[in-house]
């Protein structure tokens, strides 16, 4: 009993220090924040198109305000701070995704018009094989 | 008097208890919102062709979202989920988007090397 009390003792100290000690972020909170830069990252290097999309402002702002709860270094911050970035990750995909579909949106109508103004000079110059063209 | 007052605050509470169980409101608009457009995403004849993997992270997130609602409809999680469902679902709209794109042009453009469906 006694052994008991003595071990106890020196338990709860050593509980209550590890308390204190610097609190480390879970693996996932890290792995989810390591994700969240590189797609954001991945975003921004993606073209003009996508940086002015309010997605990925949104994205930027969530990330920057995961990383204030990551300071709060407390299980409610990183636990802030995990649904904060797995947000920013899906909104900066959805940047991406917005900013290539537009972009061969519009290769895709280029292309068309280029078929079209083709298809116009190749009649016209059938029509009139005098012209010649460089 | 006191026992009088006593007995007002018993029937004052359970009105209160009832009142909570019985109009308790449904606040998972977006939820619900989540739910439509996974369902709008799932259904685009071209999903499994350009957005399969985009398709199956919403449908994930939002069977995770119900999980939780059936457990505790109050819970935070709910939210996040359904959002996360939600993005899921605009991102493999705009991927099917960009392929039905693409094969009208007969090829790929415009995009920097080798960034295609994402992770």
């Amino acid at each position: 009993m006694k052994a008991y009390r003595f071990a106890l003792t020196l338990a709860l100290p050593v509980f209550a220090l590890q308390a204190c000690a610097s609190h480390q972020p879970s693996k996932e909170v890290t792995a989810q924040m390591t994700r969240t830069e590189v797609v954001i990252q991945q975003a921004d290097r993606s073209g003009v198109a996508v940086n002015s999309l309010p997605e990925l402002q949104a994205a930027k702002d969530k990330y920057a305000k995961a990383k204030t709860a990551l300071e709060k270094k407390s299980a409610e911050g990183d636990h802030e701070a995990l649904t904060l970035a797995k947000q920013a990750e899906v909104d900066a995909q959805f940047a991406t995704a917005k900013a290539q579909s537009a972009t061969q949106q519009t290769a895709a109508a280029d292309a068309q018009k280029g078929v079209n103004d083709l298809r116009k000079e190749t009649d016209h110059s059938a029509a009139a094989p005098a012209t010649t063209t460089p | 008097m006191n026992v009088k007052k006593s007995s007002f605050a018993v029937a004052a509470a359970v009105a209160f208890a009832l009142a909570a169980c019985s109009s308790q409101p449904v606040q998972n608009d977006g939820l619900e919102a989540a739910r439509v457009a996974v369902q709008q995403a799932e259904s685009s004849p071209d999903a499994g062709k350009y957005a399969a993997a985009e398709v199956a992270a919403a449908h994930e997130a939002l069977v995770e979202a119900d999980r939780l609602a059936a457990k505790n409809k109050k819970d935070k999680g709910i939210q996040e989920q359904a959002y996360v469902a939600q993005r899921h679902a605009d991102i493999a709209v705009q991927q099917i988007a960009k392929g039905q794109a693409e094969a009208k042009t007969g090829c790929r453009s415009g995009t920097p090397e080798g960034r295609a469906a994402g992770p």
